[in-house]
């Protein structure tokens, strides 16, 4: 992409950045999840929402 | 304090007879070299020029030492300072390899640098306080130190200095605090070192985030070596450890993996952002840019999911491969940057290779690193409690 000013070029990056901040925060959640889904299955009580 | 200093002297009588030849072959070899390196100078040993003046043992020795010796901080501070005393029995193998792997690098600063002697102007005579470098230099000076006390309260176990042990024990919280803000300071300086050289180093790794990205990276760095240097140590010092540290073994590494897995994440996503920023897109469809992909897929994006998987499925093997792949990713990280990446534009006469002599003097250097590393594990309390202080913890 061709730019002709420093505004055109940071208008351009930046929201690029945005975007793909949206969609790392959204991956970063379900990593989250995803890595931390067994890990109650270690504790006494077994997996989480089994508790009586 | 003469007992312990007889007892210290006859171990290492002792530990040079269980040197083999070859090892020592290599020594006299690396020796032989050194003298040629202080005698002769740099031009005689090093390819370093006016265009190259940092080669391997900057390169290498340096930015990979301090970034795998990481392992000490992160460690001791989801220990002491985060509360997560499963990890008790990693800290002082880590510690261990953090202190050995930063005074090895200091060593072989020694090396690459014109004037060795004065080493101590940052300190003494000439500080620059404005300088990246200078940061660079008082934080490494001040954290060895950290580490060294760190260290220190295992060989006073061993020597049986109890008061001395007492003393430096009672600073361990204090210590680990000052360890991380230090680590903090110069694992991030030493990417912003390359900032000025936006013209030198390819696109694709220069970015204003360098000292973010050398900061991030040396986490995962340092928990990958502190898995890769535990696997060996259960290879080899087995029965050095007692059944706590065995026990515990697995529980570290799984939670290790996680941790790393998720800092490897962020790592990945920062990266891609580096991207964004410098808008270095179209880069990624050149020669480089498939190097920068091999490094960037092969080396964090593969083991981030190995661990990831390992530390759900709780499978060791995996994570150790993983962190195998994460320390080699981060070799290959910090060459890249160094050496490879920079000056891409240069024609391949004028690149750098390094000399053999530089080649052994790196594994010189790190030869001496782990043959103080196997002294100290066969004789000190590295993987076992000291019997006398079982409860000191």
């Amino acid at each position: 992409m061709e730019y002709f000013t420093q505004q055109d070029f940071m208008t351009h990056t930046k929201g690029v950045i945005y975007f793909l901040m949206i969609g790392i925060l959204v991956c970063y959640v379900c990593f989250w999840l995803y890595l931390s889904a067994k890990d109650n299955d270690d504790q006494p009580g077994g997996p989480a929402g089994h508790h009586h | 304090m003469k007992a312990g200093l007889n007892t210290l002297i006859a171990s290492l009588k002792e530990y040079w007879g269980e040197i083999g030849l070859p090892v020592k072959a290599f020594l006299a070899l690396g020796a032989f070299v050194t003298v040629l390196r202080f005698t002769m100078g740099l031009a005689t040993v090093t390819n370093l020029s006016d265009n190259n003046p940092w080669g391997i043992w900057i390169g290498f020795d340096l930015l990979c030492g301090v970034a795998l010796a990481a392992g000490g901080y992160t460690t001791s501070a989801a220990c002491y300072i985060f509360g997560m005393k499963k990890y008790h029995g990693a800290v002082r193998p880590a510690i261990l390899t953090a202190f050995l792997g930063y005074a090895m690098v200091v060593f072989a600063l020694h090396y690459d640098l014109g004037h060795p002697l004065r080493l101590i102007y940052p300190f003494a005579v000439s500080s620059g306080p404005t300088s990246v470098l200078f940061e660079v230099g008082a934080c490494v000076a001040t954290y060895l130190t950290v580490l060294f006390l760190e260290f220190s309260i295992a060989p006073m176990e061993w020597l049986g200095y109890k008061t001395v042990r007492s003393t430096i024990h009672y600073m361990t919280l204090a210590l680990t605090i000052f360890g991380v803000v230090l680590s903090t300071l110069h694992q991030s300086s030493l990417g912003a070192l390359f900032l000025l050289a936006p013209g030198k180093l390819h696109p694709l790794w220069w970015s204003p985030y360098l000292p973010v990205f050398f900061f991030v990276s040396s986490i995962f760095a340092g928990m990958s070596m502190v898995i890769v240097e535990g696997t060996l140590s259960h290879r080899y010092f087995h029965d050095k450890m007692d059944d706590d540290h065995l026990g515990a073994s697995s529980a570290i590494i799984t939670g290790f993996a996680k941790a790393a897995s998720f800092v490897m994440a962020a790592y990945l996503a920062l990266k891609v952002i580096g991207l964004a920023y410098g808008d270095t897109w179209h880069y990624l469809g050149t020669g480089w840019g498939l190097w920068f992909l091999f490094e960037l897929l092969g080396f964090v994006a593969a083991p981030c999911v190995m661990y990831a998987i390992g530390a759900r499925e709780k499978n060791t093997t995996l994570i150790r491969w993983a962190a195998l792949l994460g320390v080699l990713g981060i070799v290959l990280n910090r060459l890249n940057v160094s050496l490879i990446a920079f000056n891409w534009q240069l024609p391949s006469a004028e690149r750098y290779f390094p000399s053999i002599f530089e080649i052994i003097v790196s594994a010189f250097v790190i030869t001496i690193g782990v043959l103080i590393f196997r002294f100290v594990v066969t004789r000190m309390p590295i993987f076992y409690e000291h019997p006398d202080y079982k409860e000191a913890h």
